[in-house]
């Protein structure tokens, strides 16, 4: 007990130094920054070729075959969605919530969201047999009269998708005009401040401002908090609404959301440990903050935990042959690695965080968000590959194997990704300074009237 | 080769004025559409069309299949003067309709990119390398070779008809020897009929007629005598009230032993036995009264020395189920017992089939299930006198040797030294369509037309006079056999031959003038010409056969009628292993390798796609280190073999089989380099009593060869794990109630309104029509001919070897194939899986642009250009019977030639599958309506239905309650596969497989 009384959520930092901290983030950037940089974009370009070849030769290039018709990339699809859905949670739900553990991180978790559903977007992209046509998808008026069908959950993900998409990228904007603003300010060069001038929108800070600001911020809050349910439900029911044995489960929204919610948190952590770490953020971003974090994921991995169970169990109770034999053959089949290895990540190594050392060992969880990473990974491959997989024809019954093409593509994904981090973290502040000084005492001319006030 | 490329250059060199205007014109239309890729030329066959010729209609011209011996009748439809597809002739007493695999694939064989294009010559010693020449040289080159002193043979394909009296005039008027040469021939089978039945051919059967088949080895439904005849004659047996039970033979499980209700597992060689042991109790019980006490106590004394006890030990065959076999044969109103397949060409083959035509002698079927009278034109092959042949080419007293349509290079056993002798002859002349093996070492290659390009005849089968007529212009610059030896002999000098006639035309109306004469009473010439050209052929009333003539010959009583052996004197001690090389419904003996529909369609057992393999009990691979994707080295003082392993435990662990017709070195892209040719194994051992090659006599040993090579293959599961998908219901069985349960549970008769009342949504209405199918199971031999003829139809590319093994073939019709043991008993189902056209089809809602939807016929279509490409529909299709355009698939030319212009071939990205041909439907629609009515029940048939042999499928309209389908749906075999799970209520009824419990 006498450990956990330490973390407090107060900082012992003053406006000034927060400040300088953040906008130390925005320096010139060093061999490191432009190592990562080159990387990042050198792995999209990969992908970006690979997916060049994929257009040009026809989807025989990727691995995924009859019966398999999605496979990596639907798997990166839902994957992506997932990492994007923490930061609407963290900036949206947790503001609502008001509570204090989200502040130095949510910034970091809105750009996150921001650049993963960009990335998520590209896959539908990427997987359709012609791509050159997927503005089919969109019900725009048209002299043929054709419409989408609006029965189609692929069409509701359109929608889902495209809307988390604005609404979360408002919202992210509209949270770093007063920063920008402080950016504008401090500006030496001036393509900053003509970049910060612009991006600003005329900030100054006045009152009249921050209570439009502020009633805008909790109204926008407000309107992406049931996007944060509503996305990954929808996704899920491009599975729970298809009849394969595997995916037609109705417990699908709840256990999508809860996984989202634990991969995105897992990538916050994998995000901002470096960050910290390189630009010495550790006076704004200390143990309490991890602490909240290392909680929902506990929290989120008894809901995923708990999820698989009562797949396990349905699959039992209803006594249909083709659900009881998906679950047989996810443990025990040909493809077993796939089904242990998201069982090690999502629900027994997680379990390691109620140990309160281990979760103020922040390389401990630097690794364990890399685990659950990976465990979330298979867990949409799992859940897409094995499905298809072992259907009710089994003279159908087939596997995969995985392309340079999709491993390229797939590492592209991150390095697109990475790239857009990369570039925000050198142009705009990465952690949020006037959320930060929210829970500062104001500067004030001396002790003596600030006590009297 | 360099042949390919100077054919090119001499195809883009020289420009006539006319092709000048040609290309000038088509480009401006290329301008205009947009599209430039056929060359002018090809286009259209013709400048000035024949009168019948329209412009987007077709032409059917009825015609006679030259794929094999069985001379089933086909229809040939054209389009604008190119044949597109083959059909079976409803008229042909022999198929009644259907068509095999094979015979669909003829059409690939004319389209074959690899046919020999113009005449060629090579110089002596210079094997392959080929120098385009002119007919005019060619037909020259040949007479200069007539007029020589040496020695000139004709080694030639058995043929019948016109065209065997005209090779019997050339040999004969220019001093040719004649030597017959069939790979695939029937002189076992013909000697045995001979020696019980005094008959010169073949018997026929009346499968149709049996309630019980007992059979050794003859692979009636694959490529025995007639297969569609035959498979026809047991679909009919099999749906009778009281279906025909099958008793089959066999030391490997074939696609035919599959289909019988019954398969006792023999050790090889030993058939005879079992037959004998038969016949024993048979004559015991009182059998074989109808004949005269003298044959009886003839036939008892060749049974003396057998025992049920003795058999069973030497068969491996438990008694109980000898004793049930013969209780069957006795107690059957109407039995046929055929002996033939590979145990008619073990080392002593005779006293199998001299005993299982002795069987059908004291059953009494000769006169009712065996017809003696109308016989099949046995063709026969003296291997004594190929072997003389070879010998003489050894001792170089052969000058010129003549090849005609048989490539004896490729399917004589290579121990009889026929490649060594061949490269002795300074002359060999070869009229062939390929370069086969043997056309590659010849020194002047005159190419001939293929079965679809020519005039022709034979008499298959006693009072069938099939007639063949060209049904388009030759694609390439070849001319036909008759042609080519007419204008030899007359450039020789010799104007007798062929009756002074200047084509082979004239030969054979001269020749049809003889069966005019004898069938067309009444009727003039040109009539009956006509008519029969109409009909493909005259076509005699039946021939009843009489039993009363029939007296087996001395000679029959002669034999001896011992197992047979195997091996030689060259066999090694390790070589214990009984090699079974067969002829499948796909390779058969190999002159249908490069067609690439065979190659993918896979093998309906092994569900195997393009490659070659050896096949063989896991106890055996075990006992020899073998694993599953192991290379298996096939091995014996004769040759060796490297080929992929299908471990299968339906087949004798003593025998290791491997089909016939891979491994070719020649015969062009798609044959080559595929496995080993099993030939290479065979002794040079000749049947005892008949002469033919003895191709199950060699033993060979087995071993774990170099590398790994995991064999293509299309299935997932061999079992259906208790799913219930293909259905069977055992006749007097327990599970007798379970099948009826099922069919009326489950079935659509009852079982769909069931299902309607509990609808939770409106049902979609279908004013006109709702097509609908019903697949009879009982009735699938799984021989996949629908499977070709859809890839025929629908413009199905192949996409090969690789594409095929990534799980990516396009076939819009499967054959699934499922081994399921329920109490020890086997069962193999063939399941023809297509679109079910479901009525809640899973994969409609989920399009997200309404690619796929339901028409208000019923089906489920697909609108390609709308396609955008998620597979989600494919991925919800339950049945898993969508294809997905993974890549871009080009036909070889003149390949291109044969696709359908009705259907539109799909681009890469888009997901497609069965139609139920809706093109077919449109044309049927739009014919009835020309006509004023409406459209007839049975009118309108999808390909798959039209080509299968035993019309196990049934196409109609599911409104019409009269209509066959509708009845059938309605029948207490009916069933919908996964409704009752998925309410996916499909537009396809299948009726439950109906068997015996085995013996």
């Amino acid at each position: 007990m006498a450990k956990t009384s330490e973390i407090t959520s107060e900082l012992k930092v003053d406006y000034a130094r927060v400040t300088e901290l953040v906008l130390n983030m925005l320096k010139p950037p060093g061999a490191g920054w432009y190592a990562l940089f080159v990387t990042c974009v050198a792995a999209f370009l990969w992908g970006a070729v690979a997916w060049t070849i994929q257009i040009l030769d026809g989807l025989q290039v990727a691995g995924i075959t009859h019966p398999i018709g999605w496979g990596v990339y639907i798997t990166n699809f839902v994957f992506w969605v997932g990492i994007a859905h923490s930061g609407t949670l963290i900036s949206a739900v947790l503001f609502l919530f008001r509570a204090k553990f989200r502040m130095p991180i949510y910034r970091l978790a809105e750009a996150m969201t921001v650049f993963a559903v960009l990335t998520a977007g590209l896959f539908p992209l990427i997987h359709v047999g012609r791509p050159w046509l997927a503005y089919w998808l969109m019900p725009y008026p048209n002299e043929r009269a054709l419409w989408p069908n609006f029965r189609s959950p692929l069409l509701w993900d359109v929608f889902a998708v495209s809307t988390y998409l604005t609404v979360s990228a408002t919202f992210f904007i509209i949270g770093l005009i007063p920063d920008i603003a402080v950016c504008r300010d401090k500006a030496k060069t001036a393509v900053r401040k003509v970049l910060y001038t612009l991006t600003s929108l005329g900030w100054t800070g006045n009152n009249t401002q921050w209570k439009h600001y502020m009633s805008a911020y909790l109204f926008f809050a407000g309107l992406a908090t049931p996007l944060v349910v509503s996305v990954h439900s929808v996704v899920s029911w491009d599975f729970a609404m298809g009849l394969v044995p595997g995916w037609h489960t109705t417990i699908f929204p709840p256990y999508f959301v809860a996984g989202a919610i634990f991969s995105g948190v897992a990538m916050v952590l994998t995000l901002i440990i470096p960050l910290r770490k390189v630009f010495k953020l550790e006076e704004i971003i200390t143990p309490f903050h991890f602490e909240g974090m290392c909680k929902l994921i506990l929290l989120t991995s008894g809901i995923v935990t708990y999820a698989y169970a009562t797949e396990f169990y349905v699959a039992w109770f209803s006594n249909n042959q083709f659900e009881r034999f998906q679950f047989w053959f996810r443990p025990f089949g040909d493809f077993k690695l796939a089904f242990w290895g998201m069982t090690f990540c999502n629900c027994i190594a997680p379990l390691s965080l109620w140990i309160p050392a281990l979760r103020r060992n922040i390389t401990y969880l630097f690794i364990m968000s890399i685990i659950i990473n990976i465990g979330m990974w298979l867990e949409r491959f799992n859940i897409i590959f094995t499905s298809l997989a072992r259907e009710f024809i089994p003279s159908a019954w087939g596997g995969y194997n995985f392309s340079w093409i999709e491993v390229g593509i797939t590492v592209g994904s991150f390095g697109w990704f990475g790239m857009y981090m990369c570039l925000f973290i050198k142009f705009f502040p990465s952690v949020s300074i006037t959320e930060i000084k929210e829970i500062l005492p104001p500067p004030v001319r001396s002790t003596k009237s600030h006590a009297a006030h | 080769m360099d042949v390919k490329k100077e054919q090119t250059n001499q195809e883009s060199s020289g420009i006539s004025r006319r092709g000048f205007l040609k290309i000038l014109g088509q480009s401006s239309v290329v301008g205009a559409v947009g599209c430039g890729k056929s060359s002018a030329q090809k286009i259209f066959p013709y400048v000035k069309a024949d009168e019948d010729q329209v412009k987007g209609v077709a032409v059917w011209y009825n015609t006679t299949c030259t794929e094999c011996d069985a001379g089933c009748g086909i229809q040939a439809r054209t389009r604008e003067g190119r044949t597109v597809k083959i059909e079976g002739n409803p008229l042909s007493p022999i198929n009644r309709g259907g068509v095999c695999a094979i015979g669909h694939s003829a059409l690939q064989n004319t389209y074959d990119p690899d046919r020999i294009r113009q005449p060629l010559s090579a110089k002596l010693g210079e094997a392959g390398n080929f120098t385009p020449t002119t007919w005019d040289d060619a037909i020259t080159k040949f007479a200069e070779r007539l007029g020589r002193k040496g020695k000139r043979v004709f080694l030639g394909h058995p043929r019948s008809g016109a065209l065997a009296g005209l090779i019997n005039d050339f040999c004969g008027g220019l001093k040719t020897e004649f030597v017959a040469y069939n790979p695939t021939n029937t002189s076992a089978e013909q000697k045995a009929a001979e020696l019980v039945y005094g008959t010169s051919g073949v018997p026929t059967y009346s499968l149709e007629k049996a309630d019980v088949i007992m059979n050794f080895g003859a692979d009636f439904l694959e490529t025995w005598m007639s297969p569609c005849e035959y498979a026809r004659g047991w679909s009919e047996a099999r749906r009778k009230d009281h279906p025909v039970r099958v008793i089959h033979v066999e030391p490997r499980l074939s696609l035919t032993g599959a289909s019988a209700d019954t398969w006792l597992m023999a050790n090889p060689g030993t058939e005879a036995r079992l037959a004998l042991a038969v016949l024993k109790l048979l004559v015991e019980r009182g059998k074989g009264s109808n004949l005269g006490a003298d044959v009886v106590s003839r036939i008892k004394s060749i049974t003396n020395d057998i025992s049920v006890e003795k058999v069973s030990a030497e068969t491996g065959i438990g008694q109980d189920k000898i004793l049930v076999a013969a209780n069957y044969l006795f107690d059957a109103k109407a039995s046929v017992v055929l002996a033939g397949g590979s145990a008619a060409t073990t080392a002593t083959p005779l006293p199998l089939l001299v005993a299982a035509n002795f069987l059908n002698l004291v059953l009494g079927n000769v006169g009712s299930t065996v017809n003696v009278a109308a016989t099949r034109n046995a063709s026969t092959t003296d291997i004594s006198a190929v072997k003389k042949l070879i010998e003489e080419m050894n001792n170089g007293d052969i000058d010129t040797l003549i090849v005609d349509g048989t490539n004896p290079l490729f399917n004589l056993p290579s121990s009889l030294g026929f490649e060594y002798g061949l490269k002795k002859v300074p002359m060999i002349v070869s009229l062939s369509s390929q370069i086969d093996e043997t056309t590659y070492l010849a020194q002047l290659v005159l190419p001939t037309n293929t079965g679809l390009e020519s005039w022709g005849d034979s008499e298959p089968k006693t009072g069938v006079f099939a007639l063949s007529q060209p049904t388009m212009k030759p694609v390439f610059d070849t001319r036909s056999l008759g042609d080519i030896l007419i204008q030899t002999a007359r450039r020789f000098g010799n104007k007798e031959i062929a009756k002074g006639h200047e084509d082979f035309l004239g030969a054979l109306k001269e020749h049809w003038a003889g069966i005019h004469a004898k069938h067309g009473a009444g009727k003039t010439f040109d009539a009956f010409w006509q008519e029969s050209l109409a009909n493909g052929g005259y076509f005699a009333a039946k021939i009843s056969s009489d039993a009363a003539s029939v007296k087996p010959k001395d000679a029959a009583f002669g034999i001896k009628f011992t197992a047979s052996k195997f091996g030689d004197d060259k066999t090694a001690s390790d070589e214990k292993l009984v090699l079974m090389p067969y002829p499948s419904v796909r390779s058969f003996d190999g002159r249908s390798a490069n067609r690439p529909w065979l190659l993918e369609v896979p093998d309906p057992m092994s569900q195997i796609s393009w490659d070659a393999w050896v096949e063989m009990h896991p106890d055996t691979a075990k006992k020899h280190n073998i694993d599953k994707d192991d290379v298996v080295t096939v091995r014996n003082h004769y040759g060796e073999l490297n080929l992929g392993v299908v471990l299968s435990p339906y087949i004798h662990p003593g025998v290791v089989a491997v089909p016939i017709g891979h491994g070719h070195t020649q015969y062009g892209r798609f044959a080559q380099g595929n496995g080993g040719n099993v030939m290479q194994l065979i002794p040079p051992t000749l049947t005892e009593g008949v002469g033919s090659v003895a191709l199950m006599s060699a033993l060979v040993s087995v071993r774990r060869g170099r590398g790994k090579l995991e064999l293509v293959k299309t299935q997932g599961s061999d079992s259906q794990l208790g799913r219930e998908l293909a259905r069977v219901s055992y006749i007097g069985g327990a599970d007798a109630a379970h099948g009826e349960e099922h069919g009326e549970g489950h079935g659509s008769g009852h079982g769909a309104e069931h299902h309607e009342a509990k609808q939770m949504y409106v049902q979609r209405p279908h004013p006109h029509h709702k097509w609908g199918m019903a697949v009879d199971l009982a009735a699938c031999t799984g021989c996949s001919a629908c499977v070709v003829a859809c890839y025929a139809e629908n413009n199905i590319p192949v996409v090969g070897r690789k594409t095929v093994a990534q799980g990516r073939e396009m076939s819009w019709l499967k054959i699934d194939r499922y081994f399921d043991h329920e109490a020890e008993e086997l069962h193999v189902s063939f399941m023809p899986m297509m679109c079910q056209h479901c009525n809640n089809a899973p994969c409609e809602p989920v399009c997200p642009v309404y690619a796929t939807y339901h028409n208000e016929e019923g089906m489920n279509v697909m609108v390609y250009n709308r396609c955008v490409g998620t597979r989600y529909c494919s991925n919800n299709c339950s049945y898993k019977v969508r294809r997905f355009n993974w890549l871009e698939v080009d036909w070889p030319e003149p390949l291109t030639w044969q696709l359908n212009p009705d259907v539109t071939p799909r681009g890469v990205g888009v997901m497609e599958k069965c139609t139920f041909c809706i093109q077919r439907i449109q044309e049927g629609k739009d014919s009835a309506k020309d006509l004023g009515r409406e459209v007839l029940d049975g009118e309108i048939k999808p390909a798959c239905v039209q080509s299968c042999p035993t019309q196990a499928l049934t196409f109609g309209d599911l409104n019409d309650p009269e209509s066959a389908v509708s009845k059938l749906a309605k029948s207490s075999r009916a069933y919908k596969v996964l409704d009752h799970h998925l309410n996916t209520q499909p537009s396809i009824s299948y009726l439950n497989d109906v068997k015996y419990k085995e013996v």
